[in-house]
């Protein structure tokens, strides 16, 4: 037996170091930010107890600035291919999220520094913790292979199974760990055993290979795969916390600090996409139909229960969550859809949703105070006369998402809804339609509390930090609105290695 | 349907389909325990059983397709399977210190 597996394999494997060289070129944003991570930890060791902090958030910005910069560089090179036995790849498609998840990085330390500070908590490790929830996000958008893909996505959730539950003291916190690991677990294992079957009747984990075989075998009809199909299905809606599977998502979102919640929010969700595009689009174009529909019931159900359940909320957060969730079904729309327009559209607007989505919820870090959060809608009472800057910053923010125009998050919309009427969706569409202008109350709503005028509020807790990273996002979220053929560009350029149908 | 390949155990033989079907019947368990298992624990164990019931389908699949991936691919699930567990345990005990949760419905602070 031992034989015949040995047989498969060729005699002696050669692995030049110029091949080596190559295959880590191919990931060298990855690689960079995983160094990143080693030597923090190390200067973790070294340092005196008080400058930990400070040092290691450094660190983490600058390594993830020369990521962002490889990532730049190899966008323009453009050539980019497998890697590592195709196992991962350097794509345009790899490198656009990973220039989403260095500047998300970025944006997060930030924030995160000044309110580890303010709310007296261990800052070096969450940095830490950032930076392996970065390297797993960014290993979803290169990976080729269902074996990269898992692990990505481990990598990931586990690193935010511990930033949830870093307000240890709280027994929200606590509560809210517990909550993501139990229900991020079951998740994990549905994709597993999801990949399991798929592999069985594929006969190979690569993404390419699978598609391959799946095109041309008399496999279509097998019971298992279409159970693998549909295993991978729940588990992805787990992920980006579609509906019937979102129940954790509200109650995750409040209980976590608040940087996390805002990297969570966005980062989880576009690396949910960037995994769901690799392996339904990529690897299993062959199941288009029976994803397509699960899709659409997740999509369609998303946008109608978030909104209606964002409505009634009273907490910022959870108001945030259950408009993320419907969020995600505005973008499963362009996945449904499909082809070039379709999946550009879903590029753009992940990248978009980053800046106006993260620019929310870092905003309520300047009520944070060293007792706990403060956010409640009645908190923000008056946020726009006692900090005018923040107050309009908030405005871009909300309008955005409820797809003001000329602002970001309306192109976003407008390209995933004019890709699903091209693709012959007309009823999910007139769905998001309709769930889009009930949204606009909530959002609004959020504003009257933004715009009340009262001055005489608790003291705000600005620093430079989280400033400069709502000033950016708002500004980007402004940019993209005016010039959104500068980011369409790029998502149709980035969605061009997954190959069409 | 792909070619099943054949276990030699002793002097019988056990196809394919046997292992295929006790990781489904192992998968089949965890998930049911998930569900309706309330101690936070248990719910833990549960999951693990589920990722190693999806292991020993990678093996079972990686054998008769004589091929290595799925073997590799176990070996790298184990790994994570392990992480998991450590994180799992700290926050689990970490909330046992605070207070005796014997049940996941008495975690219900964050609600709205």
């Amino acid at each position: 037996m031992t034989a015949v597996l040995l047989a498969s394999l060729p005699a002696h494997v050669s692995y030049p170091f110029s091949q080596a060289l190559s295959d880590l070129t191919q990931i060298a944003p990855i690689a960079w930010v995983t160094l990143t991570l080693l030597l923090c930890v190390l200067a973790d060791l070294i340092l005196p107890r008080h400058r930990r902090g400070t040092a290691v958030a450094s660190m983490a910005v600058a390594g993830l600035v020369v990521s962002l910069g490889f990532a730049v560089w190899f966008w323009y090179r453009g050539d980019g291919h497998g890697a590592y036995a195709g196992y991962v790849t350097g794509d345009r498609f790899a490198v656009f999220f990973e220039m989403l998840f260095a500047v998300l990085g970025i944006l997060v330390v930030l924030v995160s520094h000044a309110y580890l500070r303010r709310r007296g908590m261990l800052e070096s490790e969450f940095h830490v913790l950032t930076l392996a929830g970065i390297v797993g996000m960014m290993t979803l958008g290169a990976a080729t292979s269902l074996v990269t893909v898992f692990l990505g996505l481990e990598l990931l959730s586990v690193a935010f199974y511990v930033t949830c539950g870093f307000a240890r003291e709280e027994t929200t916190a606590q509560e809210a760990a517990a909550k993501y690991l139990l229900v991020g677990g079951f998740a994990s294992a549905f994709v597993l055993y999801g990949m399991a079957l798929v592999y069985g009747a594929a006969g190979s984990t690569l993404l390419p290979v699978i598609s391959q075989r799946l095109a041309h075998a008399g496999v279509l009809g097998n019971p298992l795969l279409s159970l693998g199909v549909i295993l991978l299905g729940v588990g992805f809606a787990f992920k980006v916390s579609g509906v019937p599977f979102h129940q954790w998502t509200p109650d995750v979102y409040q209980g976590a600090p608040l940087p996390v919640t805002a990297f969570m929010s966005v980062g989880t969700k576009a690396a949910a996409f960037a995994m769901i595009i690799r392996v339904f689009v990529q690897a299993l174009p062959s199941m288009t139909v029976e994803w397509q529909v699960l899709l659409a019931v997740v999509s369609a159900a998303s946008m109608i229960v978030g909104n209606l359940m964002a409505i009634v909320q009273t907490s910022v957060k959870r108001l945030l969550a259950y408009s993320g969730i419907a969020q995600a079904g505005y973008v499963l729309i362009g996945v449904v859809a499909g082809g070039r327009a379709g999946l550009g559209a879903v590029l753009f607007y992940l990248f978009a949703y980053l800046f106006f989505n993260f620019g929310a919820f870092a905003i309520l870090t300047v009520l944070v105070r060293p007792d706990g959060e403060h956010d409640d809608l009645g908190d923000l009472d008056g946020l726009g006369y006692r900090h005018p800057v923040l107050g309009v910053m908030m405005s871009i923010f909300m309008l955005s998402l409820a797809g003001f125009p000329p602002l970001a998050g309306f192109f976003g919309k407008f390209f995933l809804f004019s890709a699903g009427i091209a693709a012959g969706w007309t009823w999910l569409v007139v769905i998001a339609v309709l769930a889009s202008v009930v949204s606009v109350s909530y959002y609004l709503r959020v504003l009257l509390h933004v715009w009340t005028p009262e001055t005489a509020g608790k003291r705000l807790f600005v620093r430079a930090g989280p400033v400069a990273a709502v000033a950016v996002s708002a500004v980007l979220a402004v940019l993209f609105g005016i010039y959104p053929a500068l980011l369409y560009g790029a998502g149709l350029f980035g969605a061009a290695p997954i190959p069409g149908r | 349907m792909p070619d099943y390949g054949q276990f030699h155990v002793g002097t019988s033989t056990l196809s394919t389909t046997w292992f295929l079907g006790l990781g489904a019947i192992l998968f089949g368990l965890g998930a049911i325990g998930v569900v309706i298992r309330r101690n936070p624990l248990v719910i833990l164990i549960c999951i693990e059983l589920m990722l190693n019931a999806a292991n020993l389908t990678l093996v079972a699949f990686s054998r008769q397709l004589l091929n290595l991936e799925g073997q590799l691919f176990a070996l790298m699930t184990m790994t994570v399977a392990a992480a998991e567990a450590v994180v799992g345990l700290a926050i689990l005990v970490d909330i046992f210190h605070r207070r005796d949760v014997e049940d996941v419905d008495e975690l219900h602070e964050l609600k709205g």
